[in-house]
């Protein structure tokens, strides 16, 4: 076991964890912002990946750019849908389990319509973000070097934007206290739509990074959707900086535990994690509290 | 006033359980006999009623339109309706129209056993699909009892380990893909040390032990390595294979996993050898990659569009003509069933399921893309494979071998 | 007032009696295998309505629970040569075994932690199956699971497990039924509606939550147990995320927390997707449409069609009744988000 393996393992690690991160904090704001969690993450980062990939960069044969920008604008607008259609009249029932089947459902309907839409044929952009770059005997990714740039630009922005914007200052009253933030004249509800717009955003920038690592099908997303909720318990559930640790450390310790365990129980190092913390540290790694 | 309200609620949630299984019931007496929608235009062949006494020979299919395999469903029944034309055109089969039933299993197990009994249920004369190893697994026992001849594309070695003689495999059986790779390895490549990485599923397991049997008997030196389906980063274990030095990997795993480890392989920069299973030919597998990927890779498959044999490229040519592009494994697995099924009712000389199943065990000879079909005695009845190797994303037919069968 | 209490059991005993007709009656297998497969999940959404729809804790790991239920049974008669009627007993321990091993330690924490709990023990059960090949087989499963044998009556066709599964729903639903009027089933709702004022109570809330869950363990085992013998095959791809999040779609189909609702649900979200098959390959798009519009107009589910309360609390119900009061100009809208 040479030491440019255990290097190479661990930035592999590192370079999937992001991709964990990315998802924990997309759903991350849709749980502090109404408390509920989303089950149709995972069919939202496909929907993304469906319409950069399948409409405007092979359909329409638009450039990236500009395939980003209306992926991201359509997206945002999905999510705002969603929002007024499933989150916002069902967090006030006196059940989250509502919203969990709504999500659920909505997920599975998702995933039809792209089959229909898009077709059953998997299928991938030539070209797109593909490459690696050589560290010594270590290779990265170009695409893991985007989604690591892009993670952290997300986190900095994102915590920018709670902290000294006003709208984002608004967003963060609405997390704490819904009932004084409507005395203080801030529209919950519609306060609410943006932030899943946001949420669904990432989603789709998610959606665009993966592409070229997974290629664009039905199933893309099957495991970093369940991931990225093991990810946020061990980080701390509902804060930032802890989705980032929490991904990447699942994603190195994923990588290497295949030197001490056979390499197929390698899927449940993760969900193993998350139920020990859960146990012995439920406020994640960082011990953040609310 | 309440109680009366309760009672009436009651009475409701009967009459709406009564509705639903009769609902249920009567589902099938209509709309189930239409054509697909992916089939195109040739739709009316098959709108006949399966209750017919004289007009129509009916089987059925079962495959996976929806669920997390939906492409294999598709041009599964691309395949079959393409035979039925043909076979229709040509005047049927004893002179009746022939025609089919489809239900979706969603390459599901469960889903599997409730179509293929619902199938059971109609008028049919024989069973195709479901495909997997997997969903073969669960329904044969049920069209064992049902006594109905049922042709799987699924290729793994625990089917004809199963031992169900109404169970016909039209695909050649791991035991033969999974020699020949090894041979193949040992034999042509002059391999030093050979990685055998496999799908921890039943294809990938059943594929991994009949190498691993070959490569012992041949004394040549492996190690074997797994993968979950659905894996998206095989860096461990191509890792691992790294350090042990090994020359040449024999890859036996399904399509999404393919893709993943043929990217990881170059960008790891592994200098190798790879011979892999049947899918990675297919269109809709090397479309997901860039050439250099799977450059010089060898596969070792039942089907590849490219081939000089006229059977192959008159297929090849009506099946482009028909639906605009290149058919695959289970456009032309399928496609060679139906011909097979159908000379197999044209030798029983009646629709009757056991007489078709004799016909069926008895034929030899007869021309499908994906060789030359004949029943084997454990069923299996495909006996060649074609070793092909990648270039430029095109694969090209390398070497055909056949196995002797009894 | 007491013949409305005979009119309702003679209702049910006819609705019995046409069930155990039923199968015997009709011929075709596929309609006895619909049947038996809604039975099988009825039991394992009445089991599911303790945890979820009565204590309203999140679970989310029923396709796990029926996995441990049906294998923990079917490798004891594979390995041991086991008489299959024990794999009832087999599967009531496990569900036990199961309600304490997991209940006991995320029940102590609130929120959303049960939920996400049961999603890792799922996907580890079946991981674990998955990979275990030399014990449980692996992807191969378990194949030619012999017939259920209650005493020398070999239940070896599927009409012949139908009738007993009727029976054995009967039972467990007469069982959910008293449990949801006892003192626990008013405990349980309880613990979901209020839990400050049940622990001011001094009742021990960790317990009951254990209880409840171990309860929704047990039924899911027997419904996996049952699957098993239905099958006659068993395999880990069966028992995924999806499968768990269906009996939370029946259990609110019917109605939560209610145990005609339950059954109405299973009946419900078992068939509808065999009826709609007509519509080839759009038929889980329908369903889902049709579902989704129930989540959101019809929350608590066909049942609160029957409870004024229920129905106007939220769906369509509430918001007909908020645009009456809005064009009256009396009613004060919720929409600001009041928590």
């Amino acid at each position: 076991m040479s030491f440019s393996m255990i290097m190479q393992l661990i930035l592999s690690g590192i370079a999937l964890g992001f991709i964990y991160s990315m998802v924990s904090i997309e759903y991350t704001l849709i749980f502090n912002s109404t408390g509920l969690l989303n089950f149709s993450h995972d069919k939202l980062i496909m929907l993304g990946a469906y319409i950069f990939a399948g409409q405007f960069a092979l359909r329409m044969g638009c450039g990236y750019v500009i395939s980003t920008i209306a992926t991201i604008l359509s997206m945002f607008i999905i999510g705002v849908l969603m929002a007024k259609g499933i989150f916002n009249p069902m967090r006030n029932m006196a059940s989250p389990i509502f919203a969990v089947i709504g999500t659920v459902v909505m997920g599975r309907i998702i995933k039809e319509l792209c089959r229909i839409i898009w077709g059953a044929t998997a299928f991938n952009i030539p070209g797109f973000m593909k490459g690696t770059f050589r560290i010594g005997n270590v290779m990265i990714t170009r695409a893991n070097t985007y989604i690591i740039i892009v993670a952290v630009l997300l986190v900095i922005a994102l915590q920018l934007y709670f902290n000294h914007s006003r709208s984002g200052k608004a967003m963060r009253c609405v997390q704490q206290n819904k009932t004084a933030a409507t005395l203080m004249g801030i529209n919950v509800s519609q306060n609410i739509n943006i932030t899943i717009g946001i949420s669904a955003v990432v989603c789709s920038i998610i959606g665009i990074l993966v592409i070229s690592l997974f290629s664009v099908s039905l199933t893309m997303t099957n495991m970093i959707g369940i991931k990225g909720f093991a990810a946020g318990v061990i980080g701390g559930f509902g804060y930032f900086p802890g989705c980032i640790v929490g991904g990447v450390l699942i994603g190195i310790l994923e990588n290497l535990s295949t030197l001490a365990i056979p390499s197929v129980y390698k899927d449940c190092v993760a969900f193993v994690l998350m139920i020990v913390f859960l146990l012995v540290r439920p406020n994640g790694i960082l011990g953040h509290k609310k | 006033m309440k109680h009366m309200k309760r009672a009436a609620s009651i009475f409701l949630v009967l009459v709406m359980a009564m509705s639903l299984l009769a609902g249920c019931g009567g589902s099938e007496e209509t709309g189930e006999t239409e054509a697909p929608s992916t089939a195109g235009t040739s739709g009316e062949s098959t709108a006949a009623e399966s209750s017919d006494p004289d007009g129509t020979i009916t089987f059925g299919i079962s495959c996976a339109v929806t669920g997390n395999f939906p492409l294999a469903g598709e041009r599964t029944l691309q395949g079959v309706q393409l035979a039925v034309d043909e076979i229709n055109a040509a005047g049927g089969v004893l002179g009746k129209e022939l025609a089919f039933v489809y239900e979706d299993d969603g390459n599901d197990p469960t889903q599997a056993v409730t179509v293929v009994t619902k199938l059971l249920n109609e008028d049919i004369c024989a069973l195709i699909g479901p495909h997997t190893t997997t969903n073969c697994l669960a329904v044969q026992e049920l069209v064992g009892e049902a006594q109905i001849p049922y042709i799987t594309g699924g290729s793994g070695t625990a089917i004809a380990a199963a031992g169900n003689e109404y169970v016909f495999q039209c695909r050649p059986s791991d035991s033969i893909n999974g020699v020949v790779a090894a041979d193949f390895a040992v034999n042509e490549l002059k391999s030093e040390k050979i990685g055998v990485f496999y799908n921890n599923n039943d294809f990938g397991v059943g594929g991994r032990d009949v190498v691993v049997e070959e490569l012992d008997k041949l004394g040549a030196d492996y190690i074997t390595l797994g993968h979950n389906s659905g894996d998206t980063d095989m860096t461990s274990q191509l890792m691992q294979f790294a350090a042990e030095g090994i020359d040449t990997m024999i890859l036996w795993t399904d399509d999404a996993e393919d893709v993943v480890v043929a990217r990881q392989t170059y960008e790891l920069g592994l200098d190798i050898n790879v011979i892999t299973s049947a899918g990675v030919v297919m269109e809709q597998v090397l479309d997901q990659m860039e050439p250099e990927y799977v450059e010089g890779w060898y596969s070792v498959t039942d089907f590849v569009p490219a081939n000089d044999d006229p059977v192959v490229s008159g297929f090849v040519e009506a099946f482009q003509a028909e639906y605009g592009i290149e058919p695959e494994l289970y456009a032309s697995a399928y496609y060679g069933a139906v011909k097979y099924l159908a000379a197999a009712i044209e030798k029983a000389g009646s629709d009757d399921p056991a007489a078709i199943r004799d016909a069926m065990a008895e034929l030899s000879g007869i021309e499908a893309p994906t060789g030359t079909m004949g029943c084997a005695s454990d069923n299996t009845l495909i006996h060649s494979c074609v070793v092909t190797q990648i270039t430029d994303l095109k694969p090209a037919v390398v070497d055909t071998v056949s196995v002797e069968f009894e | 007032m007491k013949n409305k209490k005979t009119v309702k059991i003679v209702l049910v005993v006819l609705l019995l009696a046409a069930l155990l007709i039923f199968p015997v009656l009709d011929k075709n297998t596929y309609h006895q295998l619909a049947m038996a497969q809604t039975l099988v999940n009825i039991i394992v959404v009445l089991g599911l309505n303790f945890i979820t729809g009565l204590t309203g804790q999140m679970n989310l790991g029923t396709a796990g629970i029926m996995a441990l239920g049906a294998y923990s049974g079917q490798l004891m008669v594979q390995k041991l040569g086991m008489p299959t009627i024990l794999t009832i007993p087999v599967a009531i321990i496990m569900g036990v075994l199961i309600g304490y091993a997991l209940g006991w330690p995320s029940l102590r924490l609130k929120g959303v932690y049960l939920s996400l709990t049961t999603i890792g023990f799922g996907e580890i059960v079946r991981l674990v199956i998955t990979n275990w090949a030399d014990f449980t087989g692996g992807t191969t499963g378990i194949q030619n699971i012999p017939p259920l044998n209650l005493f020398g009556l070999v239940l070896d066709k599927t009409w012949k497990l139908a009738v007993f599964l009727v029976v054995v729903c009967a039972v467990l639903v007469f069982t959910a039924y008293r449990i949801v009027g006892s003192k626990y089933g008013r405990v349980f709702k309880g613990i979901r509606d209020n839990i400050e004022a049940v622990e001011a109570c001094g009742i021990n809330v960790s317990s009951l939550k254990i209880k409840a869950f171990t309860s929704a363990a047990i039924f899911g085992c027997i419904g996996g147990c049952f699957y098993s013998f239905l099958m006659a095959y068993l395999n880990p791809t069966q028992f995924t995320q999806d499968l768990s999040a269906n009996y939370l779609l029946m259990m609110m189909f019917g109605g939560i927390g209610s145990v005609p609702g339950c059954v109405i649900g299973a009946t419900a979200v078992t068939l509808l997707p065999e009826v709609l098959r007509f519509t080839q390959e759009y038929y889980w798009l329908i369903f889902g449409i049709i579902t989704l519009l129930f989540v959101i107009f019809l929350p608590y589910g066909f049942i609160s069609l029957f409870q004024k309360e229920k129905r106007e609390e939220a769906g369509i119900f509430k918001i007909l009744i908020d645009r009456k009061g809005k064009r009256r100009g009396t009613g004060l809208s919720k929409s600001g988000g009041m928590k």
